[in-house]
């Protein structure tokens, strides 16, 4: 008897282990704006996503959202980028469209080690003064957990705001994005995204404000600067207010990594542990 | 080109006022508009047509990669379905084998989810594209399973050449169990919302053998004009080939296999629109 209870217990252990179920409703998500996987000035990375790879690698996350992304194009080889990075990451990849570049694309990436069920891609307003078209995405992946191993669903928003123009224009286009996946959806979400715009502005409390827009978020990211040591403009919410804990939260200052690493993009990436209450 | 001007005023009108209508009862008796045999477009959909995936590694997928890169030449195809592409959660090694594939032939990629099996194991159809899909919308066929519904562009051509093409209202999904296909049918069911929100869908998917006549009495007991068509060759295996359209819109013509090796068969796929 003793051993068939010791072998149970072995088998359950097993299964345990190696089931997305042991991570429960923690998800590890990154917010890296990576310019295109092109390297800083004076450090041409020709595209290699195998750097950013190597990196991500050690942050180990369940949703990445990419900004700047340009894929397909002919200075690309007319290699999908986002795919090549799912395959090496194995995750399933979301393009996110924003316009037409040379005979590829610009615009966001999501990236998930979890099945997404539902995606949407949208163009978001282009008030007068932004520098070009900007987009959101968001997708609602099926994240298993003890409870439910058929998937608990979740929603990842990424998105990536206008840099040129003035303020207004990118709280309006906050208020865009937030109208567009958050206002009257009871799905647990997490918002990603290269905002441009510090902590104190209206358009990070578009998102942490109860409005028309939608119900208040949380932030879940600090005030630690994301490009150079300057500005804060890579950002982390979470939503509905209240629903999810705060594990952990890191900006990876890439500058101080060794080579390649600190040149591969001016903004630094930023990882962000949470779970669903 | 009138030709095409009109059908495709009808069809949008048809599909907007069904869409904004109350009634159940939704009916395209009155249209007189047909698919054409002057307009033809093709899809390809590689299966083994069992319970297993088409492969775990990416050496798996190199005979996918063979068909498309040199039997019907990549350029080719709008739409490519590698059914069960699954993916068995790890959290140090995970593999998402069919994305190699889709790399080599530079085509964009799609994950036509269907379900979580046992906790661990993602399963679904990758999609291999040629432009990248906007957005995608999956209908829950019971508990644990879900059709799914990419808006994808389609690629086809006039009789004299012409290529044509525009956004169609895709969806696929595996019919496993007798839930399944109870979800589906019926006055409330899968059919009857993806009936109401784009009645131009075109649906391409695989059901159990077991469960083809069930099936096909539920989609018939609510909608007569959606036509339930089983692709040649297909029939008898495990797991068979359907297409479903509304008449009006879409007409199944007919498909041809070619063998890859290794119980894995790919059946390229006519439409009439």
């Amino acid at each position: 008897m003793k051993t068939v209870i010791l072998k149970t217990a072995l088998a359950t252990a097993a299964i345990w282990l190696g089931s997305p179920c042991a991570e429960a409703q923690t998800l590890k998500v990154m917010e890296w704006n990576i310019l295109s996987f092109e390297g800083v000035t004076g450090h041409a990375n020709d595209f290699n996503v195998q750097p950013f790879v190597d990196f991500i690698r050690t942050q180990n996350p369940d949703v990445i959202c990419f900004n700047e992304l340009e894929t397909a194009t002919s200075r690309m080889n007319f290699v999908e980028k986002l795919t090549e990075a799912g395959r090496l990451l194995s995750m399933y990849p979301f393009f996110g469209f924003s316009y037409v570049k040379d005979v590829g694309y610009y615009g966001n990436g999501i990236l998930s080690k979890y099945p997404y069920v539902n995606t949407y891609s949208s163009l978001i307003v282009k008030p007068s003064g932004t520098a070009d078209q900007r987009s959101v995405e968001a997708v609602d992946i099926l994240v298993p957990t003890a409870a439910k191993p058929e998937g608990v669903k979740i929603r990842i928003v990424c998105t990536h705001l206008d840099h040129q123009g003035t303020a207004a224009n990118r709280r309006d286009q906050a208020r865009d994005v937030k109208n567009k996946t958050v206002k009257g959806s009871a799905i647990p979400t997490l918002i990603l995204g290269d905002l441009n715009q510090g902590t104190t502005s209206e358009t990070v409390s578009t998102f942490t404000a109860d409005n028309e827009y939608g119900g208040a978020c949380d932030r879940v990211c600090d005030n630690t600067t994301t490009y150079g040591n300057s500005s804060k403009l890579d950002y982390f919410f979470s939503y509905p207010a209240g629903a999810w804990t705060t594990v952990s939260y890191v900006v990876i200052k890439t500058t101080s990594l060794p080579t390649p690493l600190e040149h591969l993009s001016d903004h630094y990436p930023i990882m962000g542990e949470v779970t669903l209450n | 080109m009138k030709n095409i001007l009109y059908s495709f005023v009808v069809m949008a009108a048809a599909a907007t006022l069904l869409g904004c209508g109350k009634d159940k009862h939704l009916t395209l008796e009155d249209v007189s508009v047909w698919p054409s045999s002057d307009f033809v477009t093709k899809l390809h959909f590689v299966s083994r047509l069992t319970d297993a995936a088409t492969g775990s590694t990416e050496a798996d997928f190199a005979p996918v990669t063979g068909y498309f890169s040199s039997t019907v030449g990549a350029d080719n195809v709008w739409l490519g379905i590698i059914d069960r592409a699954d993916v068995t959660y790890n959290a140090a090694s995970q593999q998402n084998s069919a994305l190699k594939s889709a790399l080599d032939l530079k085509f964009w990629t799609y994950l036509a989810f269907n379900r979580i099996r046992n906790g661990s194991t993602f399963e679904g159809s990758a999609l291999f594209l040629r432009a990248p899909v906007t957005g995608s919308t999956a209908y829950a066929l019971g508990n644990d399973c879900f059709v799914a519904g990419p808006v994808l562009k389609m690629q086809g051509k006039k009789n004299d050449g012409t290529s044509i093409s525009f956004d169609i209202y895709f969806r696929t999904a595996r019919f496993e169990t007798q839930a399944n296909v109870d979800a589906f049918g019926g006055d409330n069911g899968i059919l009857f919302q993806m009936k109401r929100e784009r009645m131009n869908f075109l649906m391409v998917g695989t059901v159990k053998n077991t469960l083809v006549d069930p099936l096909r009495t539920a989609i018939d007991s609510h909608d007569r004009s959606f036509k339930f068509s089983i692709v040649e060759g297909t029939e008898n295996r495990d797991y068979a080939i359907f297409v479903l359209a509304e008449e009006h819109f879409w007409r199944y013509v007919g498909a041809t296999s070619t063998s890859l090796g290794g119980g894995l068969d790919a059946y390229e796929i006519s439409l009439n629109w």
